[in-house]
């Protein structure tokens, strides 16, 4: 019987492909550290995000095709995770934090940051580490989701981001004094946001999503003339007005050329608790068909339902609240959804670098 | 839509700008030249786009110090002249472009 060698398990592997990028295995080097000892071969798979919405798939697959190998008897694979670091972070803070993805929407009002919320503790469910920035200046609402209002600490001049749910959080709102508004400028809320992102002890990040204020403002300009994000997601009701203002919040992300991970329809539909019937308040499926119009991906819907409201007041995001619920579930799927376009995104995404050549 | 991106941008010492574009297209800026179509506030007026800038007094021999991408969209020039408020978007300078070809 011919030997086994790495060679031939790398060519068996080769032809397991990654849905998502269109790459086979092997030459995406997932495959790492392969052991063979006689009839029985190791392996380890690295993937792109422990929120890989294949991982199942990939790891049947590739048993499969290694167990195909004459004199193969067992397999063992191990399923390990990387996330790749989008390049360009320069702020030296940040400098451990591998993607930034902003969360934007056209108006105020379309549960943007209840969906921010969770879809961050989603992503730390699935194992990455995460945080969260509010940067809604006018209406900071991630403390009280979160169930953690109050000041923040500050240890060798780096603000402390707290703690709560898995995932590290800061808010702009807590630089405000108790329940004073914060009624800025533009120059303040530019100093705030680069404050919220540079000094700030975020430490090492898988993800790093930024709940952004509604519309585009200076906050939006700041973040994307002062780092380089990864992408950003849009969230929109169905309904076609909230759409069109959508429209405009993805237009300045394409102008200044970040890349669109896709959309989430929020408020898709309301089931009604009493008799369960399926009520479409403000239409249904607005957002899947900008998004296939747009050709940016459709990441998922999220229905209109009282008990994301209470469980995001009591400070709990319905994704831990109601493990199980058809709420966490989708908010599951999205959170994959999302990790895997990032991935997608690293992949091919260019950096901007200015190469200096003496005359 | 796809966006013209640049595969490479090079600062040729202190006087040019070098773009290849991902389509493989060559841009030469000489710096005067990108001081001269700078569109920020101080040079074109915002409300009524009326040029401020007098292109010509632009001293022909100008330098420019330091050229910074800012996010992912644009450029920023530093120029010996001490000007550094416009920033010249990936787009504007592939419309910029001075090649025969182009113009």
């Amino acid at each position: 019987m011919a030997q086994i060698t790495k060679e031939i398990v790398l060519e068996a592997l080769s032809s397991v492909e990654d849905p998502d990028l269109h790459k086979d295995i092997v030459s995406l080097g997932f495959v790492q550290d392969i052991r063979i000892c006689e009839g029985n071969v190791a392996f380890e798979i690295h993937l792109t995000t422990p929120a890989c919405p294949v991982k199942e798939k990939l790891e049947s697959q590739s048993r499969q095709a290694v167990l195909a190998i004459p004199g193969v008897k067992e397999v063992a694979v191990t399923m390990k995770s990387e996330v790749k670091a989008h390049q360009g972070l320069d702020i030296s803070s940040l400098k451990r934090v591998k993607n930034i993805v902003a969360v934007g929407s056209g108006k105020g009002g379309v549960g943007k940051s209840t969906v921010s919320a969770n879809l961050a503790v989603a992503l730390s469910l699935e194992g990455a580490k995460v945080g969260l920035l509010d940067g809604d200046i006018y209406g900071p609402s991630i403390p009280i989701m979160m169930g953690k209002p109050g000041d923040t600490t500050l240890r060798e001049n780096l603000i402390q981001p707290k703690v709560a749910h898995g995932i590290k959080f800061m808010s702009m709102g807590f630089f405000a004094q108790g329940d004073q508004p914060l009624i800025w400028r533009g120059p303040m809320a530019h100093r705030a946001l680069e404050q919220s992102l540079a000094d700030v002890e975020w430490g090492e990040l898988d993800y790093l999503i930024v709940d952004l204020p509604p519309g585009t403002g200076d906050v939006h300009l700041t973040l994307v003339q002062t780092v380089s994000i990864t992408g950003a997601v849009i969230v929109s009701t169905p309904q076609d007005v909230g759409l069109m203002i959508s429209m405009k919040t993805l237009r300045m992300f394409q102008q200044t050329n970040v890349r669109l991970l896709g959309m989430i329809e929020n408020m898709s539909y309301h089931l009604c608790s009493h008799c369960g019937s399926k009520e479409e308040i403000f239409g249904h499926g607005g957002a899947k068909q900008a998004s296939a119009k747009l050709e940016i991906p459709f990441l998922g819907e999220i229905p209109l339902d009282i008990s994301i409201r209470i469980k995001a007041d009591e400070g709990v995001p319905a994704v831990i609240a109601l493990p199980g619920s058809p709420i966490a579930q989708n908010y599951r799927e999205i959170a994959k959804r999302v990790a895997a376009q990032v991935s997608i995104a690293n992949f091919s995404a260019q950096k901007l670098e200015v190469v200096e050549e003496s005359k | 839509m796809t966006l013209l991106l640049p595969k490479e941008i090079r600062k040729i010492g202190t006087t040019d700008l070098k773009i290849t574009w991902n389509d493989l297209h060559q841009s030469l800026y000489p710096f005067p030249y990108l001081r001269q179509n700078c569109r920020c506030a101080f040079c074109i007026d915002e409300r009524s786009g009326k040029q401020i800038l007098i292109k010509d007094n632009v001293n022909p021999n100008l330098e420019a110090f330091k050229v910074t991408p800012v996010g992912q969209y644009a450029l920023r020039i530093d120029f010996s002249d001490g000007h550094n408020t416009g920033l010249y978007t990936l787009q504007h300078l592939r419309q910029l472009c001075p090649c025969k070809e182009c113009s």
